[in-house]
């Protein structure tokens, strides 16, 4: 620990959820200090300073975060397995700085760590951990360099929820077995993926509604939904219910999107890479936008926050734990290779490379609907700029689609590229609105970081965590935010101009971060013969234990504290 | 004609990326030019210069002094002709479309995958995967000719989809695994699994098998077809005389029924 501060002098800073107008770029520059890897209030005059770094009038602004990006564990091993032609022809070299890595949309670990902290992204959130798969996903996310890491907990359609609840079980004993796994999975949240639907695929389900009984256990999705959001919200767990709807993909699927946020009822919920569940069946191809409905019932709702999911065209391959919808675009495969299976009795997974296209209809309106979901939806503080990556496109896209926010004509002379047939049937070109870069800030770190219970990030205020990055203000966007001036993480420098910098310490290693709610432990009488009966290992040996993360001072653990009763609620 | 000469000035230092040596990337460049190309040498590189003396002049033929560890010999040659004297490496000829890749010696793993055109011969034996396909391609070789004049390894012809193998000893398991087309000609004896999984395209061989169960027995035939295909071979260089003097006589089985079953296995005597 030293006493030095790294003073960054005379920047535009752009902090949402900083001090009262602290968005405002007209504000007077702002100098930030740090410390011991924080932010530091403005210390006193003897103050010895290490190193100043003269910002010149540059956007400063916290470090991103990705609430929703598909980048360890076992699907998207399986994914890279699948397309070893995409690791032969993206391959990097080590340079002393950088290890080795390959791929593009589902580039190896050390390249995640290094192309997020190079776009000046400090967080990525791995959302669909099977808890069987969770050790895994854990020790590759470790392997990620650099950034901040979460997993979320997929639930929902595991046996033992369904047979407990088929049973009657109540809901503190469901709050008993949720809390029970975010603690032994180390997850900061729970994702429920198409609720009971990749269970009744095997029993020959292929579409299964929101109050359809599961074929087997005779519960609903809806049942499965609410109990789970309520147990999160019972527990005070920041991170609501992380929502993958039914019927993805499918027209016409927007109804029961709607009818979701309706069957929530005011429990806060997230409604993750929404542009898949946003169709509509109108029109001479039975395929059309609902961006409209679906954000109008967003904007009614302040208890649901959003990502959106965009597609970006060109080559990618979708991987998912919804099994049912995976299963139905098989044939869709380009290249034609495809997979689907089951995890441990766990969940499912299905991966199914897939080429956007801009001249095909439905890739396009695809495209035009993701946009008007960000254009229509109004609060920033609850849609989030996400690719599902990969399944919408890399992550390595998102300065593209913040430039497309951002810049009407550069939207409009896109939007007149793709299949003509796309302006007829969409609104898109008729909207006006253009993100500030406030709105930049709010949707890609205060308001991800708020929507996942991040206290120390998504803001520069004092005692945040210092993942700072600064921002050359240049008109073309996508320049800008491809290859931010500075990226700091924990206070260190460790990009500039949009490539790693030595920085005397190597790359450096993230924290895992988790949510410890409190729960009886009698659960475990439950669990453990359950464990011995139908799973592959004990539950002595699938509890993950704090020092597997740590790996010996290479990882860290951060912990985000429970909601209590007094705090504001989302 | 000009020709490039490469001789090794000693033994290698360990496993060597040859793929830039191709005859028309080198043509544009001078011989000072070419010491200084870098190749891929474990984490880093080490220049061409360093490991070959140089001579002659840069054109439509590299002729390479070989090495068992100088890997990816001929990958991605669209043209002009290297001779190499002595065995390559790995993954020699992949990817090729064009031209002639000559090895007097040996060749190791996966020799001519995913090659699209162009003539790769072969003095000594190749290793397992000739001719197949790039781990995670649904389609192997889809053209040209590859001639063994020794044996191969397993896995020869993979998901083969057009062009003519012709290896002159015997072959390991699985030849033509999942082949979809072409022509596998075997002179000495295939090994085991024959054609697994074959859905349509040609396995020639000497001699008597035990084929797999997924193939149908069609007897003893006398098909035209054979005699001109070995009037075929006739006209081509380096042919191994083992696959040659086909009278047009063989005993025929089809398969694999579990996959479609047009693919067809011929024994000649």
């Amino acid at each position: 620990m030293s006493d030095a501060y790294t003073l960054l002098r005379g920047g535009r800073v752009c902090d949402p959820a900083g001090p009262a107008a602290g968005g405002d770029l007209q504000a007077p520059r702002r100098d930030l200090y740090l410390k011991d890897g924080r932010i530091a209030a403005p210390p006193p005059d003897d103050a010895r300073i290490d190193a100043v770094i003269e910002l010149d009038g540059r956007v400063v602004m916290a470090g991103a975060i990705d609430i929703h990006s598909h980048i360890g564990g076992g699907k998207v091993n399986l994914a890279r397995l699948l397309l070893p032609e995409e690791h032969r022809q993206h391959g990097s070299a080590p340079d002393g700085l950088r290890r080795s890595g390959s791929g593009l949309f589902t580039p190896s670990s050390f390249v995640t760590g290094y192309r997020y902290a190079e776009m000046g992204y400090t967080a990525a959130f791995e959302p669909a951990m099977l808890p069987s798969n969770a050790r895994h996903t854990h020790l590759e996310l470790g392997d990620v360099p650099i950034i901040d890491k979460g997993c979320y907990a997929v639930l929902g359609n595991d046996d033992f929820l369904l047979e407990r609840l088929a049973a009657g079980a109540t809901q503190s004993e469901v709050n008993d077995y949720v809390a029970w796994i975010l603690h032994a999975t180390q997850a900061v949240g729970v994702k429920v993926v198409n609720p009971g639907g990749i269970s009744a695929f095997k029993f020959n389900q292929r579409r299964l509604e929101l109050d359809e009984a599961h074929p087997h256990y005779g519960i609903t999705p809806r049942r499965i939904l609410t109990t789970l959001a309520t147990a999160l919200s019972d527990l005070g767990v920041p991170h609501p219910l992380h929502v993958h709807c039914n019927n993805l993909g499918i027209p016409g699927n927007e109804s029961v999107t709607r009818d979701t946020i309706a069957a929530l009822d005011g429990l806060p919920a997230h409604l993750t890479h929404l542009q898949f569940h946003s169709y509509g069946t109108e029109g001479d191809r039975r395929f059309s936008s609902a961006a409209a409905e679906i954000a109008e019932a967003v904007n009614r709702s302040p208890n649901i926050s959003v990502d959106v999911g965009q597609i970006v065209f060109g080559q990618t391959i979708t991987a998912s734990a919804d099994i049912m919808s995976q299963f139905r675009n098989s044939g869709l495969a380009s290249p034609r290779k495809w997979v689907c299976t089951d995890i441990e009795c766990d969940g499912g997974c299905g991966l199914v490379p897939f080429r956007y296209r801009d001249k095909a209809f439905v890739n396009a309106l695809q495209w035009a609907i993701g946009l008007e979901l960000f254009l229509l939806i109004e609060d920033p503080w609850r849609v989030y700029l996400t690719t599902d990556h990969p399944n919408g496109g890399p992550f390595t896209s998102y300065p593209h689609l913040i430039r497309l926010l951002m810049d009407r004509s550069f939207r409009n002379e896109q939007l007149a590229r793709i299949n003509p047939a796309v302006a007829a049937h969409s609104r898109l070109g008729s909207i006006e609105r253009e993100y500030t870069l406030e709105e930049i800030a709010i949707m890609t770190r205060a308001g991800p970081a708020r929507v996942l219970g991040l206290r120390d990030r998504g803001h520069l205020r004092p005692g945040a965590v210092a993942d700072v990055v600064v921002y050359d203000d240049l008109p073309d966007r996508e320049a800008m935010f491809a290859a931010p001036a500075w990226v700091f993480k924990n206070g260190r420098p460790v990009a500039r101009n949009g490539r790693l910098t030595p920085n005397g310490e190597g790359t450096g290693w993230g924290d895992t971060i988790v949510v410890r709610p409190e729960f009886d432990p009698a659960i475990e009488r439950r669990l453990k013969p359950w464990f011995e009966d139908h799973q592959t290992v004990r539950l002595g040996n699938f509890r993950i234990a704090d020092g597997e993360i740590l790996d010996r001072g290479r990882g860290g653990l951060s912990i985000v504290p429970t909601l209590t009763a007094s705090d504001p609620c989302f | 004609m000009s020709v490039l000469s490469l001789r090794l000035k000693g033994p290698l230092p360990g496993r060597i990326d040859a793929s830039p040596l191709l005859p028309q990337r080198l043509a544009g460049l001078n011989l000072r030019e070419i010491a200084a190309l870098p190749l891929r040498f474990g984490r880093g590189h080490v220049a061409a210069g360093e490991l070959f003396d140089l001579s002659g002049s840069p054109g439509d033929t590299v002729e390479l002094e070989g090495d068992g560890r100088l890997d990816f010999v001929g990958a991605g040659l669209d043209g002009g002709t290297i001779r190499v004297a002595g065995p390559v490496g790995h993954r020699a000829a992949t990817g090729m479309s064009g031209g002639f890749l000559m090895v007097e010696g040996s060749t190791g793993l996966a020799a001519g995958a995913a090659m699209r055109g162009g003539v790769l011969t072969v003095g000594g034996d190749a290793g397992d995967g000739l001719g197949g396909a790039l781990p995670g391609e649904r389609a192997g070789m889809t053209g040209g000719r590859i001639l063994v004049q020794g044996s191969c390894g397993d896995r020869v012809g993979e998901r083969m989809r057009r062009g003519l193998i012709a290896v002159g000893g015997d072959a390991g398991a699985y030849a033509a695994l999942h082949m979809n087309a072409g022509s596998l000609l075997i002179g000495g004896r295939p090994g085991a699994t024959t054609g697994h999984g074959m859905r349509n395209g040609t396995i020639l061989f000497r001699g008597e098998i035990d084929p797999l169960p997924g193939f149908a027995d069609c007897g003893l035939n006398q098909l035209p077809f054979l005699s001109l295909l070995d009037r075929h071979l006739s006209g081509l260089d380096g042919v191994p005389p083992a696959c040659r003097g086909l009278t047009g006589r063989a005993r025929r089985w089809l398969g694999d029924r579990g996959f479609g079953g047009r693919g067809e296995l011929l024994a000649c005597p």
